[in-house]
């Protein structure tokens, strides 16, 4: 094996996903090359530094309002606005089991990261517990029945079993969620929505949302989705004309006179 | 540390002492008094900690015990201040454990010197500061894609979740790990810049000069 491969597969290495023949022979390449195994361990740095998180008591501390010791602020409150895990964790110790409080709280999904996200308009740091009303919403949703009826039933915080993605438009950032993973996936088989549900931030903002081949073809798109408070937005999506496979799906918001991109997303549409 | 709580720092409520008195006497009211507190604390992670809770609960209300006779509550805070943190903390930790991947052990890429410290020393506590620094200079993007990586996909699943090629995948995760590696270097540099160029104590002053 060369140590531009060996190189370049490392960082799977150290999440145990390669298969057991290419992580044999990345081994014995690392045994014998002291230039991979450098880079072994300048992978090492950003595993454990991606993989980091604020000591738990750090989190209680700022959860409860007390004064935190020993660990900046800034470091800490950029880290919550960017990890759902200890983003969720502070807002559980926030509600201090406050059943009403609690309902705010994430569920545990973990969000999507979009294919190459863009700052949302105007960004204000430190305030991501803004989406969590959005997020008591996605945490009810356990069905859609299309056609024109949205059925809501709060009980158990799962994303349902149907032919539907989720869009959650945050103060910070637009996160998503699949019907039963990250990714959105949606069958050509029956009709599929997108859901936007609006965080504080988003609603009075106009949307658009346009579905693009890898080749970048328009393949659909809504224009002027203005978003209230007092409800979510659902766009159904022709699935049966969309191509098969992986589409780009873009949101963007009309800011200072023109189309911003908000996020973008992969769509995989399939049978 | 401040709590401002209305506490009177080292003098400790009236009630608060009363109660550690009830506790390490074994009172049962005061037991009970305290695990209310417990239980409602605890209670934000029963759907993450369902079957853990009760053990949880018991161990909480161990540690107190040994804290208190150990004089580990110094009336710094109240004392339900005192127990709610601790039941946080031991939550947290648990909810962290329970979440955890078995990741491979890096002791067993055989690798000799100190390479393989490098994970351990950037977990270590007072390195998690370093390590989130290097992780808030990365891109989102970038985080994104690490973030993945610590979810367990394979280079194939992230392709396809991303819609790059494999080979474009793994190219965008490797210039990520450079730009960490040189923020990494660039924080350490700047550490040790900071401490050479910071005043002499009055202690020190005097050996640090030539």
């Amino acid at each position: 094996m060369e140590c531009e491969r060996v190189t370049t597969v490392l960082p799977w290495l150290f999440n145990g996903s390669l298969e057991a023949e290419e992580r044999s022979q990345v081994e014995s390449h690392l045994a014998s090359c002291p230039a991979c195994r450098k880079e072994l361990r300048d992978t090492a740095v950003a595993w454990a530094a991606t993989g980091a998180h604020p000591p738990p008591e750090v989190i209680s501390d700022y959860g409860l309002g007390l004064e935190i010791t020993g660990f900046p602020r800034d470091v800490l409150e950029a880290h919550l606005a960017d990890c759902p895990s200890c983003e969720r964790e502070a807002a559980i110790v926030l509600a201090d089991g406050d059943e009403e409080t609690l309902q705010g709280v994430p569920p545990e999904v973990p969000s999507s990261p979009s294919l190459s996200p863009s700052p949302s308009p105007s960004p204000s740091p430190g305030t991501s517990w803004r989406g969590w009303p959005a997020l008591a919403l996605a945490a009810s949703l356990t069905a859609i029945a299309l056609g024109g009826t949205l059925l809501w039933q709060a009980v158990k915080p799962e994303v349902p079993h149907a032919n539907l993605a989720i869009i959650e438009l945050f103060p910070l950032n637009a996160q998503t969620r699949g019907p039963d993973s990250e990714v959105l996936k949606l069958s050509r088989e029956g009709p599929a929505a997108i859901v936007l549900m609006p965080g504080e931030h988003s609603v009075g903002e106009r949307y658009r949302v346009t579905l693009r081949t890898s080749e970048g073809r328009e393949v659909w798109f809504l224009d002027d989705i203005e978003l209230s408070e007092v409800g979510d937005v659902a766009l159904l999506l022709p699935t049966d004309a969309l191509p098969e496979g992986v589409l780009g799906l873009e949101l963007q918001v009309h800011f200072e006179g023109g189309w911003k991109n908000v996020a973008e997303y992969a769509v995989v549409v399939g049978q | 540390m401040t709590f401002g709580d209305g506490s009177q720092q080292g003098l400790g409520r009236p009630s608060d002492l009363r109660l550690v008195e009830g506790l390490l006497a074994g009172d049962s009211r005061s037991v009970e008094e305290v695990r209310r507190w417990v239980r409602g604390s605890a209670s934000g992670y029963r759907r993450f900690l369902a079957n853990e809770l009760d053990d949880l609960e018991q161990e909480i209300l161990l540690s107190l015990m040994t804290s208190l006779s150990e004089g580990g509550f110094r009336h710094e805070c109240s004392l339900k201040t005192f127990v709610r943190r601790m039941v946080h903390n031991s939550c947290i930790d648990l909810m962290r454990a329970a979440g955890r991947r078995q990741w491979i052990n890096v002791d067993d890429l055989d690798l000799a010197g100190d390479e393989t410290r490098v994970i351990e020393a950037l977990s270590l506590e007072q390195e998690s500061v370093l390590a989130l620094r290097i992780a808030a200079s990365l891109s989102k993007a970038c985080r994104d894609l690490w973030r993945m990586i610590h979810q367990g996909l394979s280079y194939e699943e992230m392709a396809a979740r991303t819609g790059a090629s494999r080979g474009a995948l793994r190219v965008r995760v490797l210039r990520c790990r450079r730009k960490a590696v040189e923020e990494r270097d660039r924080l350490l540099e700047e550490k040790i810049k900071k401490r050479s160029n910071a005043p002499a104590s009055p202690s020190t002053g005097s050996e640090m000069e030539p």
